[in-house]
């Protein structure tokens, strides 16, 4: 064990090790991608909209949201939900709790995270569609929702696009965090294996390269995804 | 109803926690400057595009990217040590671990920092360059007292946001044994069963220190308004 600063042999063999937690990643940045835009889609309309009390919500939840540490909204998921039980439950010690994967709490959380960001992307985007084709398309009958979905939303989407791959690469690096409510994903297996092997460079190289290939992949992908959806790009007035 | 949450328990340990603040502040504000000047070292070298170190830290700056804060804080707190040791330093327990922890924080900084200092001197008119030549500047001499001072202006509210990161990436040291907010946190929470009040604590500590530093950025950029034709470009807000 001594020989050799960096072992790489062992390197290998820990990357082996963690690619196995990729799915567990994968699944938790993409579920919480996915609540994340439909979280913030709708924080972004009752904003847009000027939902009464939901707007002025909606606004508070975005700065809040956007402003705490990631780890600080986890923890407070993680820790606020036996409290809520023990309400409901009127102080009667729950077995239920045991039973939640701590995976469900990475994901509220992450998903509370990401839609205060989204609702910030998905409001730069439409606000940069200009005014005149919603009132053009109401102008020619469509209804709101109709002009919304046939004429802004494809506009909106040629500039959210990149933000949303944006949001979704540094969500992957996010998922790191999950590991300290307990949930086993990529960091976790790693934090696991240097606990009994000690070889802390080989395993965080071999992760590092895993975080690394991970995004570039899906970095690759979202370049792909906007030159598809530059064909909408050109329509302003 | 049992007393499941106190906000008394909540208000009495605020103090205790905010008492911490000066740990995140400290390690925010000197890895931050520390970062500034780096970054904007590796942008003018960028921008030269001197090919095989320009390359060199192109590699930097994808892997600082590519890979979340977390996996860079283990790497050299824990792995650094060892190659240090291995190297044949005796006592590396005289290095403390604020050291690395420092380290790491500017070591990601500038990465993203000299990123968007390299994209504010990109958009400055070349014409600038130009007629510093013109009137028979060194090419130093034109940076300093032409490009990289317009080339702040324009970076001042990106760089704001990463420094506002940077401090919320604060909350991820405890995890070295760095004694802060988030450690004192732990600690009391082992005792007293309140963790969500301590948390929730320091969630409007780290809210506070956010807009503190928001409001900063704002007066900075307010007082070096870029006047005239000069083209502003403003990012539209999203989490790197």
């Amino acid at each position: 064990m001594e020989d050799s600063i960096v072992d790489l042999t062992y390197a290998l063999e820990a990357f082996r090790y963690l690619l196995g937690f990729v799915p567990v990643t994968l699944a938790l940045a993409v579920g919480s991608m996915f609540l994340g835009s439909l979280l913030g889609l709708a924080v972004m309309f009752v904003r847009w909209r000027n939902v009464p009390i939901l707007g002025k919500l909606g606004t508070g939840y975005v700065v809040i949201g956007r402003a705490l540490p990631t780890l600080i909204i986890l923890y407070v998921v993680f820790f606020a939900f036996p409290v809520f039980l023990l309400y409901v439950n009127d102080g009667q010690v729950s077995e239920r709790f045991n039973a939640i994967p701590p995976f469900l709490f990475a994901l509220v959380g992450l998903t509370l995270h990401s839609g205060a960001y989204l609702a910030e992307v998905f409001r730069t985007a439409v606000q940069s569609v200009n005014k005149g084709q919603m009132e053009a398309a109401l102008a020619c009958g469509m209804t709101w929702s109709q002009g919304f979905r046939r004429i802004v939303l494809p506009q909106a989407a040629v500039l959210a696009v990149p933000l949303m791959g944006n949001q979704f690469l540094s969500l992957i690096k996010n998922t790191s965090i999950a590991f300290m409510i307990t949930v086993l994903e990529m960091f976790g297996a790693a934090n696991y294996l240097s606990s009994i092997s000690e070889r802390y460079i080989e395993i965080y190289l071999a992760l590092a390269a895993l975080y690394w290939l991970v995004g570039m992949f899906f970095e690759t992908l979202f370049r792909k995804l906007e030159v598809r959806l530059a064909v909408y790009k050109g329509s302003k007035v | 109803m049992g007393n499941y949450f106190s906000p008394e328990y909540m208000a009495a340990s605020f103090p205790v926690l905010l008492s911490y603040v000066g740990v995140s502040v400290f390690l925010t504000v000197i890895s931050q400057s520390l970062a500034l000047v780096l970054g904007s070292c590796i942008a003018l070298v960028r921008v030269q595009r001197l090919r095989w170190i320009s390359n060199l830290f192109a590699a930097y700056i994808s892997f600082i990217r590519g890979t979340p804060f977390l996996v860079q804080l283990y790497l050299i707190c824990f792995g650094l040590p060892r190659i240090i040791k291995a190297l044949g330093a005796e006592d590396i327990r005289a290095l403390p671990v604020v050291a690395f922890v420092v380290l790491v924080m500017v070591l990601h900084s500038a990465a993203y920092m000299s990123e968007i200092m390299r994209g504010s001197l990109e958009s400055i008119d070349k014409g600038q360059l130009e007629a510093c030549y013109s009137i028979g500047m060194t090419t130093a001499e034109a940076y300093r007292r032409i490009l990289l001072p317009q080339a702040f202006r324009i970076a001042v509210p990106s760089l704001g946001n990463e420094v506002i990161s940077a401090l919320k990436s604060t909350s991820l040291v405890f995890n070295v044994g760095i004694v802060d907010m988030m450690s004192k946190a732990e600690l009391m929470g082992s005792y007293s069963y309140r963790s969500l009040e301590l948390y929730l604590d320091a969630g409007i500590i780290y809210v506070l220190l956010c807009f503190i530093l928001h409001g900063l950025t704002e007066l900075i950029s307010n007082r070096h308004r870029l006047s005239g034709n000069a083209e502003l470009v403003s990012e539209p807000a999203t989490e790197r």
